[in-house]
């Protein structure tokens, strides 16, 4: 399996991971690595965090999108002739209420958004950059029966399309990013089931990032106390990195596409190049 | 007499930063110098426990982890819910307030996600152990979050949910059901119900009637919480790894304390990339591969030692920067943790 497989699954791609696992570099580097391929892309970026400048200098193939909660609702309202009450459920705030009552209100006018975007077949590939931290399960369980209980209104209507879009293999899977680490690997193991198993999404590759390399010292002599001690040190690294990994393999025995421990200011051209040289295992 | 009153420290950062481990590393080595401590953790990694020794879980109480002499460390994992759930209790007029309270649909959806709740409720168990007299620190862990704000204005998150319009156009001042009855009945609430039906309207309306009489309350508990947060015993620490995102965050944050004229006591900066010192080009020419790997390793630190650097122009002078180096295993035993509290120093102190 390669990432030409991974762009062929499904339309709609929603990269998931904790906070500090480098969610928005991969998710940018897919985008790349698409859109070199000749794919054109459109990158949605969830958090309202700015948008990786390697995707706003591009070469034509990439479109980038901010999408927030508040737009989205916007842009429902008036699909659903609603568009003159948009303001006024501002200017009361009632909304706040209502999202409250109905929590994941906010998350599902977002995926109905993504929906519309994958419906609409204007691009090749969505790369979605999942919410942050801990989020992105609540955020794809949202559909599988709005929590507090909208059983009946046009949401509930919208909730029911949402899932169907979520469960359908050929326009939607979940990417999911993670470092090869202890706590992070057990994460991603809970998450991963519960992708699968409760909300029947399509999982595709886990993408473990930061990898060191082999060091390739084995056999070579050194007198420097400096360097044996670095090397040593890396080492011991890179077997704790290999230990997690296999954790994953056996918990998850699922496609993995490793990214290498990248430290300079071009880290998303490096990992697209990676991405683009990797055959995932 | 005055009241007991328990020296807080809460540390802040972004995600993945090992302000968990911080927190508790702290907390040690307060404890190793002969002082009452609790560090309250809002999503301990297993790790975490295993490193404290505690067998099993954490509960939403505090619990003694170990006597070293006089000190003592104790740890508690925040449960947002049951605290809510406890404070809805002790602020009802009635038993029956509260369980109407706790009935509703609505509560039990800001109990579990309103957005802030888990640091609303992270104040709410800070403010409760600063009265306890068990403690002489307390440690506190905030939930990772993009703003550090959150957690210093969660406290009035409530009261701001209960301050809504809405609320205020259901039952004030014309308290009771036929104000509610006619609210309902105007185009915005029908358009409301087209969208997501009658019951979550009901949901609201019951909830806000089953909160009346108590908006005083919560927000006189909401000012005394952020006058201890506030307070200049109160002390405040950043926690950040050298990557270059994690420092613009821990810098972002810097920031808004200043701009809210907290005073930051440290900045914590975990997993630097050790010195392992220089080599000779001759060792170089002997041992290619292994200076490939020293050459790696050192430039890594030297750019991690220049993000550090400008992160330090930031924060000022006076104000210590620790750095922690990453080790070459996991921390996994209060020996690991005790490593790690020695490069700590200074940073739990007690203040004067």
């Amino acid at each position: 399996m390669t990432v030409d497989d991974v762009f062929a699954s499904s339309r709609t791609i929603i990269v998931a991971g904790k906070g500090g696992v480098g969610k928005t570099t991969v998710s940018a580097a897919l985008a790349c690595a698409a859109a070199r391929r000749g794919l054109r892309v459109l990158f949605v970026e969830l958090d309202g965090k700015p948008i990786p400048t390697e995707l706003t200098s591009g070469d034509g193939h990439i479109t980038t999108m901010s999408l927030t909660a508040g737009d989205a609702l916007v842009d429902y309202l008036e699909h659903h002739g609603l568009g003159r009450l948009a303001k006024r459920f501002a200017s009361t705030g009632i909304l706040d209420v209502i999202a409250a009552a109905a929590p994941g209100l906010d998350d599902l006018l977002v995926l109905g958004r993504i929906k519309a975007l994958d419906r609409a077949s204007d691009h090749d590939l969505i790369v979605v950059d999942g919410p942050a931290a801990g989020h992105a399960l609540t955020f794809l369980r949202v559909a599988h029966g709005i929590r507090g209980g909208i059983r009946s209104g046009l949401i509930a209507t919208q909730a029911a399309e949402v899932g169907e879009f979520l469960a359908d293999h050929a326009r939607c899977s979940v990417v999911m990013v993670t470092l090869p680490a202890t706590t992070p690997v057990t994460e991603t193991v809970d998450t991963a089931l519960a992708i699968e198993d409760e909300i029947g999404i399509a999982l595709g590759p886990i993408v473990v990032n930061r990898v060191l390399p082999d060091d390739d010292t084995t056999g070579e002599t050194c007198t420097s106390e400096a360097m044996r001690r670095s090397v040593e040190f890396y080492r011991s690294r890179r077997q704790l990195q290999l230990e997690s990994i296999e954790t994953l393999q056996t918990l998850l025995p699922l496609s993995r596409i490793t990214l290498p421990d990248v430290d300079s200011p071009n880290v998303v051209e490096s990992l697209t190049t990676a991405l683009l040289e990797n055959e995932t295992r | 007499m005055t009241a007991h009153s328990t020296q807080l420290l809460v540390c802040m950062g972004s995600g993945g930063v090992g302000k968990t481990t911080t927190a508790a590393a702290l907390a040690l080595r307060a404890a190793q110098e002969g002082r009452k401590v609790c560090v309250v953790t809002i999503d301990p990694a297993k790790r975490l426990a295993d490193a404290l020794g505690v067998r099993g879980e954490l509960s939403n109480e505090p619990s003694l982890v170990s006597n070293f002499g006089d000190g003592q460390l104790w740890a508690m994992m925040l449960d947002a819910r049951q605290t809510f759930v406890d404070l809805i209790a002790s602020t009802s007029t009635s038993a029956e307030q509260a369980e109407r309270i706790h009935n509703n649909a609505l509560f039990s959806s800001i109990a579990r996600q309103l957005g802030g709740t888990q640091e609303y409720m992270a104040a709410e168990k800070l403010f409760q152990l600063h009265r306890d007299d068990r403690f002489d620190l307390v440690i506190v862990d905030t939930p990772p979050s993009r703003e550090a704000l959150n957690f210093l204005g969660a406290p009035n998150t409530l009261v701001r949910f209960l301050d809504h319009r809405v609320y205020r156009t259901f039952l004030a001042p014309a308290r009771g059901g036929l104000k509610i009855v006619s609210a309902a009945l105007t185009p915005i609430f029908k358009a409301v119900t087209r969208l997501v039906g009658a019951d979550v309207i009901t949901d609201v309306i019951g909830f806000f009637a089953a909160f009346e009489g108590l908006d005083q309350g919560f927000r006189d508990r909401a000012e005394s919480i952020n006058a201890v947060l506030r307070d200049r015993s109160t002390t405040y620490v950043v926690v950040t790894s050298p990557e270059a995102e994690p420092i613009r965050e821990a810098t972002f944050i810097i920031g808004e304390l200043k701009r809210q004229n907290i005073s930051l006591s440290a900045v914590i900066c975990n997993a630097m990339t050790p010195d392992f010192g220089v080599a000779t080009t001759n060792d170089h020419i002997a041992s290619p591969r292994h200076a490939a790997v020293h050459q790696q390793l050192s430039e890594r630190r030297l750019r991690e030692v220049t993000r550090l650097d400008s992160l330090r122009e930031t924060v000022g002078g006076d104000v210590k920067v620790a750095t922690v180096d990453l080790m070459a295993h996991d921390v996994t035993s209060l020996d690991g943790l005790t490593t790690i509290a020695s490069a700590l120093e200074g940073i739990a102190e007690r203040r004067a």
